[in-house]
């Protein structure tokens, strides 16, 4: 492939998108008078509109993807143990999608929605949730062990750490308000300004990133360069 | 065990030892409430009079959350809709996750509609799932309809009468966002907050993720920030009990207990230290 069509092609198409959104979103009033803001604001939509189209494909490509490392692995692996996960991975991918095609509100035939709900009601949701609510018990261990006044630094965190988990606590919340004003103070102070700092600079970074992204500097979306 | 001494335990607790105390701290309480107080916090109370002070005939959208945090969001989206059921209001959900329209269903089962005689397509609907983010986000912002040609259930946008005066984010009054993404609860700030500031945007998200969504709640785009704990508060402060009453029970027994662990480690690890020297 050329030059031209692996990367001044696609350089291209990138600066003329994001040019326009750009236009849109700071030459495109609330309303509307003059024509040639009316084509800005359509190209824009139907710009943003697209790439809600292809987020679509890229789930489709997700599948793809997924199908293709764990196809390796059941080839490459010694032990059926290890093929198992992969099999086993396939067999619910394949009822989901079975039952998605054929059960999804929104298909023109739906003869499996009562198993399309019966699949995320009683097997996505308890396993979702599962996985979020292990959470508290690794934070539990966590907070034991980290909590610790060995540092100075260590002793901040113990402090402001034992008071958040007392601001979360219903029972310190009806008797303690101390607490609850305490902890509001340091959320709103100096959890706020540190918190300001962090955001401004992420956000000053992804302004160059996009001018980078749109002068053609910056160009690993495009994948590896030969 | 053996050799250790009761300092050396009590620093290193196994967290086997942590997570079996820790779950009976939670199911006790579930089995058998404790019947503590639930206060109503100030976020709450902002956020309910946030609700209760929009205008009859106004347009709120409701981003609800995704499947694997609802066990998280129930109590909250449970309350925030028995009070919006109970307004003079017009309702949009919306899915920004694929998972999310199973939510919708289990929510619409835990609060009837009809006993507040709302209509599905008169005075609710749902949009479905649109796949993008933010640019799904940015597209309903821009033109309601052209993101959205049909309801979740396949119908025709324009067959939905609540849907034919819908153009864009200017029809919108309020913005009700579940969520434990952070780029889902920033990117409603950044496609419509600030495009349109007049918009009440209000925000639940995970507790964790609070720090990072207050700087937006003290600059005044998030006009009520709350994290998913509360529930039980929202549902004592509209007198509908649900689960979020019983779960502050348990909040209160796993905390306590955590607090406790907290304060034995210290204990031991100064102790130990003190043993080998005194305090570094």
């Amino acid at each position: 492939m050329s030059v031209l069509y692996r990367r001044h092609i696609p350089l291209a198409i990138t600066f003329i998108c994001g040019l326009i959104i750009l236009l849109q979103f700071f030459f495109v009033p609330a309303n509307i008078t003059e024509p040639w803001q009316s084509s800005l604001q359509y190209y824009g939509v139907t710009l943003t509109n697209w790439a809600n189209l292809l987020a679509n494909f890229i789930i489709g490509f997700g599948v793809v993807n997924i199908s293709l490392i764990h196809a390796r692995r059941i080839m490459r692996a010694k032990s059926w143990v290890d093929k198992f996960y992969s099999i086993w991975l396939f067999i619910v991918m394949a009822a989901f999608i079975v039952v998605g095609l054929f059960g999804y509100p929104r298909m023109w035939w739906t003869p499996l929605a009562a198993n399309w709900d019966w699949l995320q009601l009683y097997v996505l949701t308890p396993l979702d949730a599962t996985v979020y609510a292990s959470l508290v018990f690794y934070m539990a261990s966590g907070c034991y062990r980290a909590f610790r006044a060995r540092t100075l630094e260590g002793a901040a965190l113990l402090v402001v750490g034992f008071l958040s988990i007392m601001y979360k606590t219903p029972l310190f919340q009806a008797y303690a308000p101390w607490v609850i004003k305490t902890i509001d103070w340091i959320a709103k102070y100096p959890a706020v300004g540190a918190y300001r700092g962090i955001q401004v600079s992420a956000a000053l970074g992804a302004i160059l990133l996009g001018i980078r992204t749109l002068i053609g500097v910056e160009t690993g979306y495009l994948g590896r360069r030969d | 065990m053996a050799g250790k001494s009761i300092i050396d335990v009590l620093e290193n607790i196994p967290r086997e030892v942590i997570y079996t105390i820790v779950l009976i701290a939670m199911i006790l309480p579930l089995l058998r409430p404790l019947g503590l107080p639930v206060p109503v916090s100030e976020p709450i109370k902002k956020w309910y009079d946030a609700i209760e002070s929009l205008p009859p005939g106004s347009l709120v959208l409701i981003s609800h959350c995704n499947l694997g945090a609802y066990p998280a969001f129930d109590s909250m989206q449970v309350a925030t809709l028995h009070h919006l059921f109970s307004r003079p209001v017009k309702l949009v959900f919306f899915s920004i996750d694929a998972t999310g329209l199973v939510v919708y269903d289990t929510l619409l089962s835990k609060v009837d509609p009809k006993a507040y005689g709302k209509v599905y397509g008169v005075d609710y609907f749902h949009i479905g799932y649109i796949p993008g983010g933010e640019t799904a986000m940015k597209a309903l912002a821009e033109d309601f309809k052209a993101a959205v040609p049909s309801d979740y259930k396949g119908t025709p946008i324009d067959q939905i009468p609540m849907a034919k005066d819908i153009k864009d984010i200017r029809d919108f009054t309020m913005i009700i966002c579940f969520t434990s993404a952070g780029e889902t609860s920033i990117g409603w700030i950044r496609q419509w907050i600030v495009v349109r500031p007049e918009i009440k945007y209000l925000c639940c998200v995970l507790d964790m993720m609070l720090p990072t969504m207050r700087p937006y709640y003290e600059a005044g785009q998030v006009a009520a920030l709350t994290g998913s704990a509360p529930g039980g508060e929202y549902e004592f402060l509209i007198g509908k009990p649900g689960s979020g009453i019983k779960k502050a029970d348990a909040f209160t027994g796993a905390q306590l207990i955590l607090l406790v662990f907290i304060i034995i480690g210290n204990i031991a690890s100064i102790a130990k230290r003190m043993g080998k020297g005194g305090v570094r």
